[in-house]
């Protein structure tokens, strides 16, 4: 991700961003190995600290399972947790070993993109673990806009998080999360398979769907499966897409909105 | 099971010292105690502690949670001695620690986690935390400081973890 700096300045203001940029990345040695702690957090607050070693003029590059630790703590067991690693490993062009995702053998050129992609994959296994968390408690709304903004992250595109939309009744719904992606406007609210949730979504969307220039709806839902004819009922008004579905269609689908 | 989190964090409380640490083959340990109340093992209740053989004194996880069914904890308070990441708060909590990392030690209180207008956790694991200052010196000060923060009386008898002290 590139942040515009819009004020050029002072030496001092010079000083102040050079010494923030090594703040944002440190690197501590300690008996165990080497750990570079990078600027990405995990949703609880954690950042994201992988760890480097070097092995005839190769390095790999480990999350150590940190991740792992993370959504253990949320109570995710090894198999599930396995179970989305692998797809996020794949996605970002790591590797799952069933207890850290891992570069191996990276050439010094190639170091630098291996601790940020082993991050991302950290930090997006994480982001997975706390929406399925979440879901089991009915407080997917925020977890749901992690996910959005880490799909599009680096692109021409903004989330909001719960804005209002108004209906064709005039009545402001509150949903999880608006994407706007140029002329493209979209809508995502995580539905659980509860009636109530059902219920609440399919009023809401049904009300936005009859606006003119009304944005796409995007029910996100753990499994389709699991709704039975709850489905055909959220589909009437909106698109029902998994929330393991990958981040490149999520984007996609935005884009042709 | 729904239980008053409120009361069993402000109650005292006794860990069932019945299992010692547990390692796997990439080094984590770990330790899972029941809780009980008033005699009482509460369902779902317990103290987890984690570590990492290869690092003495070094990244000792203690955290009280509520199991809601197999695969969903509710964690409720956790102390991080000396962890690998720094922790660092949203733009909430305590205004001095807003957006500031917190490298060391810290403590996620129940009560800085607890949504007390919806009765609940704030979302995300327990996304609030403290430094702990002055640092634990070692092990059994680290179990000196959990045990009053969390009200275990007994969390002195928690063996040390056996870690590789040679490496």
């Amino acid at each position: 991700m590139t942040v515009n700096i819009l004020r050029r300045g002072s030496a001092d203001f010079e000083k102040i961003l050079a010494a923030v940029s090594r703040e944002l990345v440190s690197v501590e040695h300690n008996p165990a190995g080497t750990f570079v702690r990078t600027p990405l957090t995990y949703p609880g607050g954690s950042g994201v600290v992988v760890q480097v070693g070097e092995t005839e003029n190769q390095f790999y590059v480990s999350d150590f399972g940190m991740a792992f630790e993370e959504a253990e703590s949320m109570g995710v067991t090894a198999s599930v947790f396995s179970r989305y690693a692998n797809a996020i490993a794949e996605s970002t062009g790591t590797r799952f070993d069933n207890h850290s995702f891992f570069v191996l053998e990276a050439s010094r050129a190639q170091l630098a993109g291996a601790i940020v992609a082993v991050a991302n994959a950290s930090q997006a296994a994480v982001v997975h673990a706390a929406f399925r968390a979440a879901d089991h408690t009915g407080q997917t709304d925020g977890l749901l806009f992690a996910r959005l903004e880490l799909a599009f992250r680096g692109r021409n595109a903004k989330v909001i998080r719960e804005p209002k939309i108004y209906g064709h009744s005039a009545t402001a719904w509150r949903v999880d999360a608006l994407v706007r992606s140029g002329t493209h406007h979209s809508i995502f609210e995580a539905v659980s398979k509860y009636p109530a949730s059902i219920a609440a979504a399919s009023t809401k969307f049904h009300d936005i769907a009859l606006n003119d220039n009304a944005p796409k709806r995007f029910a996100v839902v753990r499994s389709k499966a699991e709704l039975g004819t709850y489905l055909g009922v959220l589909s009437q008004a909106a698109n029902v897409i998994e929330e393991s579905i990958a981040n490149e269609t999520i984007v996609k689908l935005a884009e042709a909105a | 099971m729904n239980i008053d989190y409120p009361s069993i964090m402000a109650a005292q409380k006794s860990a069932l010292i019945s299992a010692g640490w547990i390692s796997d083959e990439q080094g984590r340990q770990r330790l899972n105690l029941s809780l009980e109340v008033d005699g009482v093992t509460i369902e779902g209740l317990s103290l987890r502690m984690t570590s990492n053989r290869t690092m003495p004194d070094r990244k000792v996880m203690c955290q009280i949670e509520h199991r809601l069914s197999p695969n969903l904890v509710e964690p409720l308070a956790r102390i991080e001695w000396r962890p690998l990441r720094p922790h660092r708060n949203y733009q909430r909590g305590p205004v001095e620690y807003r957006l500031i990392d917190i490298p060391g030690s810290h403590n996620h209180s129940f009560d800085l986690n607890w949504f007390a207008a919806e009765s609940r956790m704030l979302k995300e694991n327990l996304p609030l935390a403290v430094p702990i200052l002055p640092d634990p010196e070692g092990f059994h000060q680290l179990l000196a400081l959990a045990s009053k923060e969390f009200r275990i009386i007994n969390m002195g008898s928690i063996p040390i973890p056996p870690w590789d002290l040679m490496l």
